[in-house]
């Protein structure tokens, strides 16, 4: 976790561009949220592997998102079940339940409709809002943080001793 | 564009994919043939092996060699083993998480074979022993009817004659001492000879003088009433005497009469012991058959058991369960194809049974009859079957209306040659039917729970017998030879109640065919034997009856006796009676005349006084 912490750091202050980051993050809430073995998270990994996405950043969302999703469980039922019992939206659940596709993707499950849902809504204003993050936290964050009091003990502390390491086996 | 692509990450996506297909591709058949052993096992309860599955894609399915389904009540017995086994699946259908098996052959099915090892699972404890249907599978059991010496019979058997005889002749010496005794006490001739005397003694000896005459009739007339109390006294003893012996004589009157009728009563027991019990015979074809049948029965039961989750046609209700944590629940829509998670199209197969093969198929296997729409049907005829004119099992399983099931099926077996089958295991009494044709003709309903069920056979050119390994009982061998005898039968099974407890009733004309010709072997037998036995129990009775009846003749000459007693006691009583009103009347007499005497003298004295009071009185 340290280790993967310290990779998100190094990746922060290195020049790896900001929606890289960002969209690692965010795919891995996508993955983190709903459950695992769906349709849609292999087309994620896929993305993930085959896109310059930060792994490092995907992983981290994959694992503070799944602990997450432990405690919205329960949300996400209740709303896959509201959504699925939809008058209106009947004809539409009738018809995807009817194709290969849409009982492989298993979308008439309510924990995996409900946290899909949650992962499309917060997908977008996620990823613009780490996104401006970064470039808020580049721009201020590194010069004011290397002064700081806060930074002489860290870089004193084991975990700078690690992210020295891998700072030294990772390129930037 | 290309600085946003990871061509390696690519690679790494394809490698993963690949090595996941070629690992199914590879692994595919372990995985089936594991799947089908573990879900069999727990299914069956008895181990299920396979020797071996192969997945092939065109079309999509899989082939089973050599299934072997152990019998979970006889695990060194397979209760089928099929050859060769293979199935079509619909791909579509996979792909939207249902499993539709679209034909599915079974070659070289076979029933009850042996296995090298036990199919038992060792943690799993031995199923109940099979609930024994009482009536049906109870073994033959023979009445003792073997005749035995009539001689031997009677010196070792206590007949009622021979008890009653000998109480009757105790009865009678008793009764004769008893007798003497109570005549012992009863007055004599001696004594009677006194009250003679007695009487003659009290005889009032008139003198002429009426005055002593007078006292002397007074104490006669006392000492005779004496007398007759004396006498009464005894007259009561003896009547008392006469009507015990008259209650006696009438008990051993009876007891003779009864000891007469004993021989003929203890015959007639004689033939009915060793007569054929009518209710005992009255079910043989029960007997014989029963076992077989009940075997049948619990065969069919058994494989309708084994099948009956693949019937359970009832949807879960959705909307009532309870999400687990992390999982939700699926909520169903309506499909536009029907199609049920679980269907098997076509089942076809041929049976290997020892007449040749049972050919036919099965339709609409599934666990939701109400989703398919259609129920389960199954139709079996003859292939291969030598000396059979027709044969055909059909039956419909409808589970389609939830709550409302009907399952029922019916067999037809025309012409059917039987070479040796073996009627009856019994080692007392094997039965064989080394030859027949049968005609058989079955249905079995199960509605509401109930279950209903009529077989009829008719059994023609029949070849019975039994074959006995060691000696025979008497019967045996005389139903031996009654079942050489019988050509042709019918044999009727009405089967109702449930499938936890079910009766089945049999009736045949065999029953009375076997005990007809018991009876014409057997009486004639029975006869002999009563004949033997009168003639020795005559014999045995007749000396007997002799010495009873001198007895008799003894204690009448008591009763001879008595009688006399009682004549000689009432005469004597008559005597003293007759004295006594003499000595009476005379006393009587004599009181009259003293009367009569005063009376006159009283008159006379009167007269005179009279007179000598005229004379003084004359002026």
């Amino acid at each position: 976790m340290f280790r993967t912490l310290a990779k998100l750091l190094q990746v922060l202050n290195s020049e790896t561009a900001p929606g890289q980051i960002s969209l690692g993050l965010c795919l891995g809430m996508v993955v983190g949220f709903t459950p695992f073995f769906t349709l849609h998270n292999v087309l994620v990994l896929l993305l993930v592997l085959v896109f310059r996405v930060n792994v490092s950043a995907f992983l981290l969302g994959l694992a503070l998102f799944s602990a997450l999703a432990y405690l919205l469980d329960p949300l996400f039922h209740q709303l896959g079940l509201a959504v699925l019992h939809v008058e209106d939206l009947q004809d539409l659940w009738t018809d995807f339940y009817n194709t290969a596709i849409g009982r492989l993707e298993h979308f008439n499950n309510t924990v995996v409709l409900g946290s899909f849902i949650v992962t499309l809504l917060l997908f977008l204003p996620l990823l613009l809002l780490i996104n401006l993050l970064i470039k808020h936290y580049r721009t201020h964050v590194p010069g004011w943080f290397k002064n700081s009091r806060l930074v002489t003990m860290f870089k004193a502390s084991h975990f700078y001793t690690v992210y020295q390491s891998v700072s030294r086996v990772v390129p930037s | 564009m290309t600085r946003w692509i990871r061509w390696w990450g690519l690679a790494v996506f394809v490698l993963v994919i690949a090595i996941l297909a070629g690992g199914i591709v590879l692994f595919a058949d372990r995985l089936v043939k594991g799947a089908v052993e573990s879900v069999g096992t727990r299914a069956n309860g008895a181990k299920v092996e396979l020797s071996g599955a192969s997945l092939s894609f065109s079309p999509l399915g899989f082939a089973l060699t050599d299934l072997q389904v152990t019998d979970a009540h006889h695990p060194l017995r397979n209760a089928v083993q099929i050859q060769r086994i293979k199935f079509a699946l619909d791909g579509y259908a996979l792909l939207r998480r249902n499993i539709v098996v679209t034909d599915l052959i079974a070659e070289g099915v076979r029933t009850d074979t042996p296995r090298t090892t036990s199919g038992a699972l060792p943690q799993v404890p031995a199923p109940e022993a099979e609930v024994k249907k009482p009536g049906l599978t109870d073994s033959f059991s023979f009445p003792q009817v073997d005749l035995p010496d009539a001689k031997q019979f009677l010196a070792s058997n206590e007949l009622t004659s021979i008890k009653l005889a000998e109480q009757f002749r105790s009865e009678l010496d008793q009764a004769k001492e008893q007798w003497n005794q109570r005549l012992a006490e009863l007055p004599d001739s001696a004594a009677l000879k006194k009250y003679e005397e007695r009487v003659q003694q009290v005889r009032p000896d008139l003198k002429g003088n009426a005055l002593q005459d007078a006292q002397a009739i007074a104490e006669s007339v006392k000492q005779l009433q004496a007398l007759r109390d004396d006498i009464s006294k005894d007259v009561q003893r003896v009547q008392s005497a006469k009507q015990a012996w008259d209650a006696d004589w009438a008990t051993w009157a009876r007891h003779s009469k009864d000891l007469l009728a004993a021989p003929g009563a203890d015959l007639d027991h004689l033939k009915k012991k060793y007569s054929l019990d009518a209710k005992g015979f009255a079910n043989t074809s029960r007997a014989l058959f029963g076992g077989q049948i009940a075997h049948w029965t619990d065969m069919g039961l058994y494989w309708y058991d084994k099948a009956k989750p693949l019937l359970a046609g009832d949807r879960a209700e959705v909307q009532e369960q309870r999400p687990q944590r992390g999982k939700g629940i699926d909520v169903r829509f309506a499909e536009r194809d029907q199609t049920p998670g679980f269907l098997i199209r076509s089942f076809k197969l041929g049976l290997e049974v020892p007449a040749g093969i049972l050919r036919g198929e099965i339709r609409n296997i599934t666990n939701d009859q109400v989703t398919l729409g259609h129920p389960l049907t199954f139709n079996f005829f003859a292939e291969n079957m030598p000396g059979l004119q027709d044969l055909e099992l059909e039956g419909v399983f409808n589970h389609v209306v939830p709550g409302a099931a009907v399952d029922s099926a019916r067999f037809k077996a025309h012409g059917v040659v039987v070479q040796r089958f073996d009627v009856l295991h019994q080692p007392s009494f094997p039965v064989v039917l080394s030859e027949a044709a049968v005609d058989l003709d079955a249905a079995v309903k199960l509605q509401d729970g109930e279950l209903k069920g009529d077989m009829s056979a008719n059994f023609k050119t029949v070849k019975l017998g039994a074959e006995f390994a060691g000696s025979a009982g008497e019967l045996q061998k005389i139903l031996a030879a009654a079942l050489v005898d019988v050509r042709h039968f019918m044999l009727k099974a009405q089967l109702q109640g449930s499938l936890q407890a079910y009766d089945v009733e049999l009736r045949s004309d065999l029953d009375e065919l076997l005990r007809d010709a018991l009876n014409r072997q057997f009486r004639a037998r029975v006869d002999k034997f009563v004949a033997d036995a009168k003639l020795q129990l005559d014999t045995k009775v007749q000396a007997t009856r002799r010495e009873l009846e001198a007895k008799l003749g003894d204690l009448k000459g008591i009763g001879g006796v008595v009688d006399e007693r009682q004549k000689q006691v009432n005469d004597v009583q008559q005597k003293a009676e007759q004295e006594l009103r003499l000595a009476t009347d005379k006393s009587k007499q004599q009181t009259d005349e003293k009367t009569q005497s005063a009376k006159q003298k009283a008159a006379q004295e009167a007269s005179k006084l009279k007179d000598r009071l005229k004379e003084q009185l004359k002026f």
